[in-house]
């Protein structure tokens, strides 16, 4: 039965891990704007030519 | 593409419309280019010029209608940056040479703004690194200080078409600078979340009845030790603020919607430690901390918005942050709470008088009309008082201020009782009001199960009393307003009417009578009706006539020139070059357009330039302009207020429904007018000064209605906050709105009739929520009278209430807005679809 308890505190103490996991995303303002960075993703980097060498 | 037209071709000129390759508006003239683009205004191929050199052209690409045009803003001056402690009390950090600060940018609409705004270091290498937050329309930037100064950064993004809005409240000491964020429910949400899924998992040996010989005594007795480790970090970190908020009422002999909320968490966790330390059970911990997680995400979803506004905004919003005060021969900017009584304040045109004082030079122009509601400027002369907050048009002017900014006549009106009263206090939310009955309900059910099984079973006596407490416990009807409401404040919102929160829902379902502003909120402040009378004029007139007016930025100039662009087709309206161009304040304009002489004015103006020659033209109701053309009268103009459009439609709707009134800082000019269209049930007030409205609101609810007032300005500013729900209706969310319980987008104006049968219907919902809690109360109460009710029962009831009352009211609510306001594609902010899904809402 000792090994349940065991096991009952690994699960715990990996629970524990990601509730910490949590709290720093939400204490690094991760949550704070959830609709920026969907839009950032999505743009490039990449530098387009200049507009009168297009031409 | 189009080449410039020559006189001749000018009639028949059909040329296609010219788009501006910044900003995607037409052009109204066609000679600013650059390559084979073309542009409306300078402005805007700045713009273009700066985003090209740079290799930023790319923002063009991302979104349609990238560019914010240009045309006819004024350049912001950001002088008053320079000034060393309006500089410390805006940055957010500094450390002498990297510093952060963060700016409000109203113009922010797409992703290609995201792009552009995150790519600033780019277009100056004194910029370090800049994020956008996009619902909050901010950009933080981090700079170099020796590279570049904060002015030339203000300047910079004001020059890319950013123009970043500082206000007086902007300004802040070192310790308001702390961030407002509040993050404590994440962390709340987090913990509940945490030791719900652990205790439930902990409690499953308990539910499948692995007790006895299977199971260790000793595993029991350990699991049941961390159980109440968990739950207790549950009920004092997450539970804190239901408990504090029960406990405060309680004191002050109220009982609010948190008060049987912490009674059930307090009897789940009070007969839960009971069994557990007396071996007696296994109590019911993880039905208390699902009920707080459940708490937790139904207050979560109720502050979720997706818009930020400003809904308690005083004068320190509406404010210039710094006026530029004259010292001898020198000018410098000073911040807005130093100026102090006998400065010498210079103002250009569009600049806000600052604080009441006296005109000492120039010709003043002063439009008050956000201040007092009256809708034409006002003439000053030399020696004149000038009101705080009044907007100098024309030349620039110079005034001693007699007062301080705080002691102005506009914001003395902040000192009205109105602004000190709390709005909360004025009603009870119909959730509180519930919980009261509740509340007593419970006791006395718990009470006479007590009673009953007291004589024949102690212990089953007790355990009934805390049952009855523990499945009793409000948990269905604390969500379902969260759900429903919150739900339909997210439905109102994509129709362009944003609330402050919930309860303004509330309120709205009550209304009735309805109070309207005229000037600015009926009436269009910038837009005139414009009808000509005459001999109608020809194109090559009209181009004419709009040079002229072109030039001047007196607001009935802009209304004709903005009537001109209305009646031709896009493109074709266009400046030409204008010679001896003079205009006289309080008269009117002249010059000299391609050979010809032009003359618009008062009649008094026109009879002193034309003497003789001009023959008398009838004038009607309304402002009249005469119009002049080589010495000869074409015609007048007459101008009236411009009516917002549909409101005939909407007025139609709103009568004998609701008690509407009219209140207006204007004149009786319109009376008639507005009687045809209100009826005559309807109450009409003229000449209101911001008092009086305050004092009508006051007098309608002293005859017992509730009351809804639209308005916008300033001058509504006391009776908006005095009504039971305060609607401001604005042309344009970002720009200033005083403190009001709502913001409706005036493009939306005509779905307003519906608005309230929707906020009716709303709380309809919520009823049926609360019945449907009620069935499930009467089956929890069933099983805990008799004394049955075992923690796997209280296991399942208990999430089950909740999800069913979550799901009803999210779809409900959904099918309501449907229902009334017909299917609406979904909007996403920066969905190129955006503003095609606008403009079709738009009528």
């Amino acid at each position: 039965m000792l090994i349940m308890l065991f096991l009952i505190m690994l699960s715990l103490i990996l629970a524990l891990g990601f509730l910490l996991a949590f709290f720093w995303a939400v204490r690094t303002g991760q949550f704070d704007d959830d609709y920026t960075p969907s839009v950032r993703i999505l743009l490039d980097d990449d530098q387009p030519k200049r507009d009168n060498q297009k031409d | 593409m189009v080449s410039k037209p020559t006189k001749e071709g000018k009639e028949k000129a059909i040329t296609e419309p010219l788009v501006c390759a910044h900003c995607g508006e037409s052009c109204p003239s066609d000679d600013i280019t650059l390559g084979d683009k073309h542009f409306c205004c300078q402005g805007c191929k700045m713009v273009y010029e700066i985003l090209n050199e740079n290799d930023l052209c790319r923002y063009y690409e991302l979104d349609e209608k990238a560019g914010v045009s240009l045309r006819g803003r004024r350049l912001e001056q950001y002088g008053y940056l320079d000034e060393p402690d309006i500089r410390e009390q805006l940055l957010d950090f500094t450390d002498g040479q990297r510093s952060d600060v963060h700016f409000y940018l109203p113009q922010m609409h797409c992703a290609s703004c995201i792009w552009l705004l995150e790519n600033l270091y780019r277009l100056s290498e004194g910029i370090r690194r800049s994020t956008v937050n996009f619902p909050r329309k901010e950009v933080s930037i981090t700079f170099d200080e020796s590279k570049i100064s904060l002015r030339q950064l203000a300047e910079l993004l004001a020059s890319i078409g950013y123009a970043p809005l500082i206000q007086l409240s902007d300004l802040k000491s070192e310790e308001e600078k702390r961030p407002v964020v509040d993050r404590r429910l994440y962390f709340q949400l987090g913990v509940a979340g945490f030791v719900f899924g652990n205790v439930m998992l902990l409690s499953f040996p308990e539910y499948l009845g692995l007790s006895g010989e299977l199971v260790n005594p000793l595993f029991v007795s350990w699991v049941s030790w961390l159980n109440i480790a968990l739950s207790t970090l549950v009920v004092f970190y997450s539970g804190r603020d239901y408990l504090r908020s029960a406990w405060v009422e309680l004191k002050q002999g109220h009982l609010n919607i948190d008060a049987p909320i912490s009674l059930g968490i307090l009897a789940l966790y009070g007969r839960s430690l009971y069994e557990i330390l007396s071996h007696t059970g296994a109590g019911y911990l993880d039905s208390l901390a699902g009920l707080l997680f459940f708490l937790l995400v139904g207050k979560w979803f109720q502050q979720r918005t997706y818009y930020r506004l400003s809904f308690d905004r005083d004068y320190r919003s509406y404010f210039p942050i710094a006026a530029s005060v004259r010292e001898g021969d020198e000018e410098r900017s000073l911040s807005a709470n130093k100026l102090e009584p006998g400065m010498t304040v210079v103002l250009r045109h569009g600049e806000l008088v600052p604080a009441d004082g006296i005109l000492l030079k120039g010709e003043a122009l002063i439009d008050y009309s956000f201040v007092t509601g009256e809708s034409e400027p006002v003439r000053k002369y030399t020696g004149d008082k000038l009101y705080a907050g009044g907007r100098q048009i024309g030349s620039t002017i110079e005034m001693t201020l007699t007062k301080k900014v705080s002691q102005s006549y506009l914001t003395s009106l902040w000192n009205e009782s109105a602004f000190d009263k709390k709005q909360q206090s004025k009603t009870k939310f119909l959730a509180d009001r519930i919980a009261t009955y509740f509340t007593l309900t419970v006791l006395l059910l718990a009470g006479a199960t007590l009673v009953y099984w007291l004589p024949r079973d102690l212990a089953l006596a007790f355990n009934a009393f805390t049952a009855v407490l523990i499945v009793a416990c409000p948990c269905a009807v604390a969500l379902s307003v969260p759900f429903t409401f919150g739900n339909s404040l997210r439905k109102l919102a994509q129709r362009g009417f944003f609330l402050k929160n919930v309860h303004v829902l509330e309120q709205m379902s009550e209304i009735t009578a309805i109070v309207f502003d005229k000037t600015g909120t009926l009436t269009s402040r910038e837009e005139a009706e414009v009808h000509f009378h005459g001999q109608p004029l020809s194109l090559e007139e009209k181009i004419l006539l709009y040079t002229l007016v072109n030039q001047s930025v007196h607001p009935v100039s802009k209304q004709i020139a903005s009537w001109l662009l209305r009646a031709e087709e896009p493109g074709k309206m266009k400046a030409l070059k204008i010679q001896q161009f003079r205009e006289l304040t309080g008269m009117g304009l002249e010059g000299m357009v391609s050979g010809r002489q032009l003359h618009v004015g008062s009649q008094a103006f026109l009879r002193t330039v034309l003497g003789a020659q001009f023959a008398e033209g009838e004038s009607e109701e309304g402002k009249s302009v005469y119009f002049s053309l080589d010495g000869h009268v074409r015609g007048y103009f007459s101008l009236n207020n411009r009516l917002r459009p549909h409101l005939e439609g909407i007025l139609r709707k709103l009568k004998g429904r609701y008690a509407l009134s009219l209140l207006s800082g204007d004149n009786e000019r319109e009376r008639v007018r507005f009687e045809q269209l209100f009826g005559a049930e309807a109450t009409l007030r003229f000449r209101q000064k911001p008092k009086d409205k305050l004092a009508f609101v006051q007098k309608l609810q002293a005859e017992g209605h509730k009351v809804l007032m639209l308005g916008d300005g300033l001058n509504d500013a006391g009776a908006l906050k005095q009504s039971d729900v305060g609607v401001v209706l604005a042309d344009d969310t970002n720009n200033f709105t005083p403190a009001s319980d709502g913001i409706m987008d005036a493009r939306l104006f005509s779905l307003f009739p519906d608005f309230l049968p929707f906020a009716r219907n709303n709380l309809r919902l919520v009823y049926a929520a609360y019945l449907l809690a009620l069935l499930y109360n009467i089956i929890g109460l069933s099983f805990a009278m008799r004394a049955a009710l075992t923690p796997v029962v209280a296991a399942i009831l208990m999430p089950a209430s909740s999800v069913s009352i979550v799901l009803f009211g999210v779809f409900s609510s959904n099918l309501l807005a449907r229902h009334l306001f017909g299917r609406m594609e979904k909007q996403r902010f920066a969905d190129p679809q955006k503003r095609r899904v606008k403009d079709r809402i738009d009528f």
